[in-house]
């Protein structure tokens, strides 16, 4: 059965299409709520909204984006509310989940790409929701303007735009980190002294 | 750093090997087997759309009422010229605000009767300034010459050697007709293109605008 198949049954009530929409969207909604939310637990429970919000509205699911796309806002919303709701703003800490390295890399390049990403991961989580937002789409889920502009209800300049300077922001907190110099597009880590 | 590079760079340190637990499905189906589905909603008329319908409903009554009172208090001779204008324009306004209102309707069969509901009171509005105009006696008392000049404007018929003539200085213009059959052929002509062949055919009045040139000449 194809996707659109499966978006019609689960639209007509259908929880077992819909559960087969869930497996085959679990960890991209997960880790998109994870980068919103910074933490595991939180990003658990921000992606399980999402999937319930969806249950919930897919009978007025027009088509007009991509159920993918459609999904990707839904998630977004549910951890902006999340993360408004109990005010738990957390930064990545001893108590999440580490993200797992390639298994391909050597070990000092796993450990090199998890400093990495949770320099990336701090800096972003010190910007505006709406930056986070719009970077995750694009560089984590690589929309393109016209499908960001649909998910986030947004004209299309006004992505581009604040894609823009959500980029800036970015790279000024990662240089404000310390571990990134935008001349030589490295990050020093703090464990080895190498660049990455 | 270069804008790709860094670009580049972001998608790498964006990428996520974390995943859900083992039994994230399993909870999500718990839930949703708790959570009832929306009923789906009836896409009826939403505020922008009654506005624009409000709109349009405006614009007819105020072309019911101002142009003729417009035309009451213009000099006479402006007059027909005046509400052969408006009419146009009201004629325009209401086919794009349907074409508009078509196209959000599209996907809804209620609001689509709506809209066709709509048509038909612009269409009846459309019809009134015409009765409204021939009421006052400023429309009606347009010199009748002066109509007919309007009307030839727009669109010419010429027959016999005369169009024969035209014809031929047509095709050695390269100006193709746009409709032909066995009695007629006909063209539409740029104001320049009118002007240039008034010099060669005194029956044709210089204009501003397109031409219908009808020729009736056998094949």
């Amino acid at each position: 059965m194809n996707e659109l198949q499966l978006i019609n049954r689960a639209r007509a009530g259908d929880g077992e299409a819909f559960g087969a929409l869930v497996e085959q969207y679990r960890d991209n909604v997960y880790r998109l709520a994870y980068r919103m939310c910074g933490n595991a637990h939180d990003a658990d429970e921000a992606a399980q909204e999402a999937f319930v919000a969806a249950w919930r509205a897919l009978p007025n699911f027009r088509g007009e984006a991509k159920f993918s796309t459609w999904l990707y806002r839904l998630t977004t919303n549910a951890a902006i509310d999340l993360m408004r709701r109990e005010k738990r703003h957390r930064t990545a800490s001893e108590e999440d989940v580490p993200e797992l390295a390639d298994e391909t890399d050597s070990p000092q390049q796993q450990v090199e790409r998890t400093e990495q990403r949770e320099t990336v991961q701090k800096a972003l989580s010190s910007l505006s929701e709406e930056y986070r937002e719009v970077l995750l789409l694009r560089y984590m889920q690589e929309l393109d303007y016209t499908e960001i502009a649909a998910a986030l209800s947004l004209p299309a300049g006004t992505v581009k735009s604040r894609l823009n300077r959500a980029k800036a922001a970015l790279k000024k907190a990662l240089i404000q980190s310390g571990n990134f110099f935008p001349g030589e597009a490295v990050i020093h880590t703090e464990t080895n002294g190498k660049e990455v | 750093m270069k804008e790709e590079r860094f670009e580049q760079f972001l998608k790498e340190a964006l990428a996520c090997d974390v995943q859900p637990g083992d039994d994230f499905t399993a909870r999500v189906m718990d839930r949703i087997a708790a959570t009832p589905q929306e009923l789906p909603k009836k896409r009826g008329a939403d505020k922008k759309t009654l506005r624009r319908m409000m709109t349009a409903l405006v614009a007819c009554a105020a072309i019911v009422i101002v142009i003729p009172l417009g035309m009451l208090m213009m000099p006479k001779g402006n007059a027909a010229k005046a509400a052969d204008c408006a009419m146009q324009e009201a004629v325009t306004e209401s086919a794009m605000e349907d074409c508009a209102d078509m196209e959000m309707f599209a996907a809804d069969d209620a609001a689509l009767d709506h809209s066709r509901n709509e048509v038909a009171e612009m269409e009846a509005a459309d019809d009134a300034p015409t009765d409204g105009g021939a009421a006052t006696p400023t429309y009606n008392e347009a010199p009748e010459e002066q109509m007919d000049q309007m009307k030839a404007n727009a669109a010419l018929i010429l027959s016999g050697d005369e169009a024969a003539v035209v014809q031929a200085i047509l095709t050695e213009e390269n100006i193709a007709p746009i409709f032909t059959d066995e009695t007629q052929q006909r063209y539409l002509l740029t104001a320049e293109q009118t002007a240039q062949l008034h010099e060669l055919v005194p029956e044709l009045v210089d204009m501003e605008g397109v031409l219908e040139l009808t020729l009736e000449v056998a094949q």
